[in-house]
C-alpha cells in the first residue's frame, strides 16, 4: 500500500514539474542579473522590471491588450446573454442548429478563422487593420465561450422563479432585471473573466488582424529576435502570470460559491 | 351556477402530439375551496397553469370574474399562484419576497410596507422577515409563498400541491391553517393535489381528473358516497367490488341474485339498470360489519376467514378471504371497546352490510 502511494507521489511530482516547471523558470530568470536566460544564475536584481516599465512600446502594447480585453469581454457577454436566454427559455425554431453554428469558432482552427477574417476585412469590407479589427476577431472567438458559461448557469436555476415573477405582476423586462439577472450574476462574472483571458492571450487572430498598434502577445513575439530585450519580456511575463493566476482563482471562487449553496442565486 | 368566479368552456391543451387536457368545462363559485384531484400526469397542473396564464389553452374559453382571459398574460390576471417548489426568490429576504408583487399595484411606499407587514403577520412569520430565503425551513418557505401571493389580493389563489414537500405532521397542521386562512380572507382557492385525503379534508368541491378529462365534480361527501365510475371510486378511498349481474330492480335498489356470495342489493344512484347488465356492487370497507356470529341467511351477507389484521390504534383494518371472490374483502372497524372478536388470522367471521351502504357501479 505504502509503496503504491510512493510511486504515485513521485509520478505526481514529475507531472506538476513538467506542467509548471517551464513557467516557473520565467520569474526566476526575470530576477537574474544577466541578459541570457541560462544557468548558472548570476545574482539577484530588479533592474529588468525597471527596464520593462521604461519600455514605452511594450507598455503601449500592454495597454492595447487590456483595452481590447475589457471591451471584448463586456461586449461578448452582453451579446451572449440574450442569446443564451433565448435558447434556454424558449423553444426557438431551429434552436439546435443556431447553437451549433454559434459554437463553430470553438472547433475551427484559429488560423483558418484569421485568414478568413483578414480577407473579409481587407477585400470585402475594405477596412484598415487596427485594434478595432482585432477586437472584432476576438469577439467572434469569445461569444461561444460566454454562451457556454451562461447557458449552463441559466439551465441550472428553477424556471418557476421566473414564472412566479410574471405571476406576481412583473412584465418581461422587469422579471429579467429583478430575477433572471441577479440569479445569473455568477455566470455573467465567469463569462466576463473567461472572455477577458481569452482575448488577452490570443495570438493568431491578433497577429493577422493587427495594424500599427499591436496587442501584447504580438508585440512579445516580435521582440524575440532581440536577445537583449528578453529579460524585460520575462519580467512582464512574470507579472502577467501572477495577474492571471489571481483572476482564475477569483473566477473559481465565484463559481464554487454559486455551486455550493443549494440556492443558485447566492453569491 | 350564477355569476361564477371562474368559467371554463371546452378548454383543451396539446403539447405537440400529447393531449394534456380535453374539453374541460365547469364553473368555480366565488369563495369556494375547489380542488383538482388526480394522479400525476392527469392534467391538473396544466389546468392550473392555464388559469394562471403561464400556459395558453389550445382551444376553449376561460373567463375569470366575468372577463375573458384570452390573450391576457399572467402578470395582468387577477390570480396568484403558490408553486409546488414554492419558487421563493433566493436572492431576496422574506420581506422582499412577500413585497415583490406590490410594486406593480400602484401603492404608496407606506401602503405597500403596511400590507407586507400585515401579510407577514397573517402567516405568522413575524421576526423572520429579514432572513434570507435559504435560511428557512420547508414550512416557512410555504408560508412565504402563501403570503407573497395573498398580499397581492388576488380574486383567485392557485395552489399547486403546496403541501406535498412537507412531512406528515406539518402537512396536517398546514392543512388546518390553509382552511382557516381561506375562511379568513374569503378568496377563492383552486388547489391541485394527488392526495385524496387532503382533498377531502380541505375542499368544498373536488374535480377528479384522469387522462386530461374531468371524471366527476362533487362535494367530498358526494364523491365518497356516490362515485360515478370505478376510477373515482378507486381513487377516493378504498372500495370493495363484488362482480354481479343485475336480475332486477326494487325501487331505488338493484337486485342481483345468484352471485358467488348469494343475493346482493345496492343503491342505483339514479343510474338506471336493466336485467342482465354486468355491474359491480361496491361497498366501502367501513360500512361492512364484521362479527364472529355464524352466517345468517339473507342478502348482502358473506362468510369468510380473516386473512390479516392491521391494528392502527383507533381502528383495525381486516382483509377477509371469502369463498368465490378473487380479492380479499377489506373491512375497517373502529376500536370502540373490547368486542369479543379474536384479532387473529384464520378466524371464521361473517360480513354483512345494509343495502343503502352498497352501490351499483358499471362494470
Amino acid at each position: 500500500m505504502t509503496k503504491r502511494f510512493d510511486l504515485l507521489f513521485v509520478y505526481a511530482v514529475f507531472f506538476v514539474l513538467f506542467l509548471y516547471g517551464p513557467m516557473l523558470l520565467m520569474p526566476l530568470f526575470s530576477l537574474n542579473d544577466g541578459n541570457f536566460a541560462t544557468f548558472p544564475l548570476k545574482g539577484f536584481t530588479l533592474r529588468h522590471y525597471g527596464e520593462m516599465a521604461a519600455n514605452t512600446s511594450m507598455m503601449t502594447a500592454l495597454k492595447n491588450s487590456l483595452i481590447v480585453g475589457i471591451c471584448v469581454s463586456i461586449t461578448s457577454t452582453a451579446l451572449a446573454l440574450p442569446a443564451a436566454l433565448a435558447l434556454t427559455r424558449y423553444r426557438v425554431p431551429g434552436g439546435g442548429a443556431i447553437l451549433s453554428f454559434m459554437m463553430l469558432p470553438l472547433v475551427v482552427p484559429s488560423i483558418v478563422l484569421a485568414v478568413g477574417l483578414l480577407v473579409v476585412i481587407l477585400r470585402i469590407l475594405g477596412l484598415p487593420l487596427s485594434l478595432w479589427t482585432v477586437a472584432a476577431g476576438h469577439l467572434m472567438l469569445c461569444i461561444p465561450f460566454g454562451m457556454t458559461v451562461l447557458m449552463s448557469r441559466l439551465e441550472g436555476f428553477d424556471k418557476s422563479l421566473e414564472e412566479a415573477s410574471r405571476d406576481l405582476g412583473a412584465g418581461g423586462w422587469s422579471t429579467f432585471r429583478r430575477v433572471t439577472l441577479p440569479l445569473a450574476a455568477p455566470g455573467v462574472i465567469s463569462s466576463l473573466l473567461l472572455c477577458f483571458i481569452i482575448s488577452f492571450d490570443e495570438f493568431v487572430i491578433s497577429f493577422f488582424l493587427t495594424g500599427t498598434d499591436s496587442t501584447l502577445p504580438v508585440f512579445l513575439f516580435s521582440q524575440l529576435r532581440f536577445p537583449n530585450k528578453l529579460p524585460g519580456t520575462l519580467a512582464l511575463g512574470s507579472l502577467i502570470l501572477v495577474g492571471s493566476a489571481v483572476l482564475v482563482i477569483l473566477a473559481e471562487i465565484v463559481r464554487k460559491r454559486g455551486v455550493a449553496s443549494d440556492n443558485p442565486g447566492d453569491l | 351556477m350564477d355569476d361564477p368566479i371562474i368559467r371554463l368552456q371546452g378548454i383543451a391543451k396539446q403539447f405537440g402530439t400529447f393531449v394534456a387536457l380535453r374539453d374541460i368545462s365547469f364553473d368555480i363559485g366565488r369563495g369556494e375551496f375547489f380542488s383538482l384531484l388526480g394522479a400525476s400526469g392527469c392534467g391538473k397542473t396544466t389546468l392550473l397553469r392555464i388559469l394562471a396564464g403561464i400556459e395558453q389553452p389550445s382551444k376553449g374559453d376561460l373567463t375569470i370574474d366575468g372577463k375573458s382571459m384570452a390573450g391576457v398574460p399572467a402578470n395582468r390576471r387577477p390570480t396568484n399562484m403558490v408553486f409546488q417548489s414554492y419558487a421563493i426568490f433566493p436572492h431576496l429576504t422574506v420581506r422582499e419576497n412577500i413585497g415583490y408583487g406590490l410594486v406593480y399595484q400602484n401603492l404608496s411606499k407606506a401602503e405597500a410596507a403596511a400590507r407586507t407587514e400585515e401579510a407577514i403577520e397573517l402567516v405568522k412569520l413575524t421576526g423572520l422577515s429579514d432572513r434570507s430565503a435559504h435560511q428557512l425551513s420547508g414550512g416557512q418557505r410555504q408560508r412565504v409563498a402563501l403570503a407573497r401571493a395573498l398580499v397581492c389580493r388576488p380574486k383567485v389563489l392557485l395552489l399547486d400541491e403546496p403541501l406535498s414537500a412537507l412531512d406528515k405532521k406539518l402537512r396536517e397542521e398546514m392543512q388546518q391553517e390553509l382552511r382557516s386562512l381561506q375562511r379568513t380572507v374569503g378568496i377563492t382557492f383552486v388547489f391541485v393535489t394527488h392526495d385524496q385525503e387532503e382533498a377531502l379534508t380541505l375542499s368544498d368541491r373536488i374535480a377528479v381528473m384522469s387522462g386530461g378529462k374531468v371524471l366527476q365534480i362533487d362535494t367530498p361527501q358526494g364523491l365518497y358516497e356516490r362515485p360515478n365510475c370505478l376510477e373515482v371510486a378507486g381513487f377516493v378511498g378504498t372500495m370493495n367490488l363484488f362482480p354481479a349481474t343485475v336480475s332486477g330492480a326494487d325501487g331505488s335498489c338493484a337486485v342481483a341474485n345468484g352471485t358467488s356470495i348469494g343475493e346482493l342489493r345496492g343503491r342505483l344512484n339514479d343510474r338506471p339498470v336493466t336485467a342482465g347488465d354486468a355491474i359491480y356492487m361496491a361497498v366501502r370497507p367501513e360500512k361492512i360489519a364484521i362479527d364472529a356470529a355464524p352466517h345468517k341467511a339473507g342478502p348482502n351477507c358473506a362468510a369468510g376467514r380473516i386473512a390479516s389484521v392491521s391494528y392502527l390504534g383507533d381502528r383495525s383494518h381486516y382483509l377477509v378471504d371469502v369463498a368465490g371472490l378473487e380479492e380479499p374483502v377489506a373491512v375497517y372497524r373502529t376500536n370502540l371497546a373490547r368486542q369479543g372478536l379474536p384479532e387473529t388470522a384464520g378466524t371464521e367471521v361473517t360480513l354483512s352490510w345494509d343495502e343503502t351502504s352498497a352501490m351499483v357501479l358499471p362494470r
